[in-house]
């Protein structure tokens, strides 16, 4: 078989599930090492932008990464516009959710909890977009824009008595899990040794993998250094944000702005 | 060695490590924010006074204020520390210049097996106290500064006494100061729910140091546990019940943000809002 048979045999594998009708002694164990290798390369960029969302995905999928081959070949994937022959941030934030939406089976005990996944890893990527460094530049956190820029730290927050509101870095978000666990479990060294629904087991009473579950009122910061912060605050401080006018009046809802304060994600 | 808050140096908002674990790096957090990082609070065993003041002599030098944290000497009736350990201990805390000693009271050591962070918290009893309060008294004598007796963590509680009475008999009789640990008071509330007197018996005054960390309320079938998790995000019981509590410490010198395992950048935020929210001196 000749170099170019092999790379018929990949690519009728990868479109469509099978070895080539026209290549009938295309060696599956070879092509499969490639295969895997595509596959493989496709779950290198989707796993670090949603690691909670493909565990639960896989899950609820019986425990396989079907699922990968299936994004591969996905109408979600190919419509979405690509900068290049790499999938990036922008072409996965594109697609991805989309086609995890679509095959979730609905009505599933871990629905929720895939949502939650989806929509929390979802936001963290859209602050970062098109590219972290780009977004550095556009929030005027870094760059020209930043000498303009005024954004008052804790000591400030803690004097004022004037009302603040999020910063365009930064976003308000409620879920039904505390999604700041959810991603640090997700990406522990020992979630790793463990499969999906061994992980999902984990979760709920393990001390290292353990996410709280119950309303979870957060915002998701983009920080100096191109990471995204999340941190829980209370209901109180939730409202006066969403109202725009967060006044550090009240104790509880002045710990929440001071702490935001700290990270930069206030504006006045 | 009575006890007297007096002469001890206020060091602020810092944060906790272990020379063993790459994070957080304390030199990096301090080249960054140096008005941020009043101290760095070590967990360390006495073997490391063979190596450990020649690694940190620059930083000591330097101006970099440590706190020694033992974490192998049992205050209960299991193996008492030796001579050799406490005269280890002696060369870490002389070397590092740390102005006191805390450390969990409880069994750290068992049958010759170290228990790390699964370490089992006192029994509060009678019979554990007075050893609690001799081997107290016997690691400031050896240490020749402030013991601080720290509250540690429960998922269950053994022995009839309140952690209150326990602790304001165990600091005044040793002559020591207390270490409170908010996590761990959480742990102790959520074991002990009908404890009413807790506030009312607390040696306040004797509170030099206080630790924060993250942690996690871990539901079971005979109720929920509070897990001290120092890589996770501080819960907001734990913030709140840290600032209730703050105004009633007027001799507290050092607030520890319990932080191993996190990225350095989610330190700094919590430095800089915790020096805001919990301002020194605590209380007038």
């Amino acid at each position: 078989m000749s170099v170019h048979d092999e790379l018929e045999a990949t690519y009728a594998l990868l479109r469509h599930g099978t070895t080539s009708a026209l290549l009938p002694d295309a060696r599956p164990a070879r092509t499969r090492v490639a295969t895997d290798a595509v596959t493989g390369e496709l779950l290198g960029a989707v796993i670090p932008h949603f690691p909670a969302a493909a565990r639960v995905l896989s899950a609820m999928l019986g425990e396989t990464l079907a699922w990968a081959v299936e994004y591969q070949r996905s109408s979600e994937l190919s419509s979405a516009p690509s900068a290049g022959a790499l999938i990036d941030a922008k072409r996965l934030a594109g697609s991805f959710p989309a086609f995890v939406r679509r095959i979730a089976p609905g009505g599933h005990a871990l629905s929720s909890l895939l949502g939650d996944a989806l929509d929390s890893e979802l936001r963290v990527l859209e602050l970062t977009l098109p590219h972290p460094d780009m977004a550095l530049l556009m929030f005027g956190l870094r760059g020209p824009l930043r000498a303009g820029r005024h954004l008052p730290g804790a000591a400030e927050v803690a004097a004022s008595t004037s009302g603040f509101r999020l910063a365009a870095h930064a976003t308000l978000a409620t879920y039904d899990r505390d999604v700041a666990a959810l991603g640090r479990s997700a990406t522990s060294p020992l979630a790793g040794f463990l499969s999906p629904a061994e992980w999902i087991d984990a979760i709920d009473r393990h001390p290292w993998l353990f996410v709280r579950a119950g309303r979870y009122t957060c915002v998701h910061v983009l920080l100096e250094s191109g990471a995204v912060r999340t941190i829980e605050i209370g209901g109180a401080c939730a409202e006066a944000l969403a109202r725009g006018d967060a006044r550090p009046t009240e104790p509880e809802i002045r710990r929440d702005l001071v702490r935001l304060g700290a990270l930069s994600a206030l504006t006045d | 060695m009575g006890f007297s808050a007096r002469g001890l140096p206020l060091l602020g908002v810092g944060i906790s490590s272990s020379l063993g674990i790459a994070r957080p790096d304390f030199r990096a957090l301090r080249r960054a924010r140096p008005d941020l990082l009043g101290f760095v609070e070590l967990a360390i065993g006495w073997r490391a006074h063979t190596y450990l003041p020649e690694q940190l002599r620059d930083d000591v030098e330097a101006g970099t204020r440590f706190v020694v944290h033992p974490t192998e000497l049992s205050l209960d009736p299991g193996d008492p520390p030796t001579r050799e350990m406490l005269a280890g201990l002696r060369s870490i805390v002389d070397a590092l210049r740390s102005p006191w000693t805390p450390e969990d009271v409880g069994t750290w050591v068992w049958r010759g097996e170290h228990l790390g962070g699964g370490f089992l918290p006192t029994a509060l009893t009678e019979a554990s106290l007075e050893v609690a309060v001799r081997r107290a008294s016997e690691i400031q004598d050896a240490t020749g500064v402030c013991f601080l007796a720290e509250n540690p963590p429960f998922a269950e509680v053994i022995g009839d006494l309140r952690l209150g009475t326990f602790f304001r008999q165990l600091c005044e009789r040793a002559g020591a100061g207390m270490l409170l640990d908010i996590g761990h008071l959480l742990s102790y509330q959520l074991a002990r729910p009908d404890d009413r007197a807790l506030f009312d018996e607390l040696p306040w005054e004797r509170v030099i140091e206080v630790h924060l960390a993250g942690g996690a309320w871990i539901p079971t079938e005979s109720g929920a546990v509070f897990w001290d998790e120092h890589a996770a995000e501080v819960p907001l019981e734990a913030r709140a019940l840290l600032e209730e509590i703050w105004p009633r410490l007027p001799n507290v010198r050092a607030l520890c943000f319990e932080c191993e395992m996190r990225p350095d950048f989610a330190i700094l935020d919590e430095l800089d809002a915790l020096r805001v929210l919990c301002p020194f001196p605590a209380a007038s």
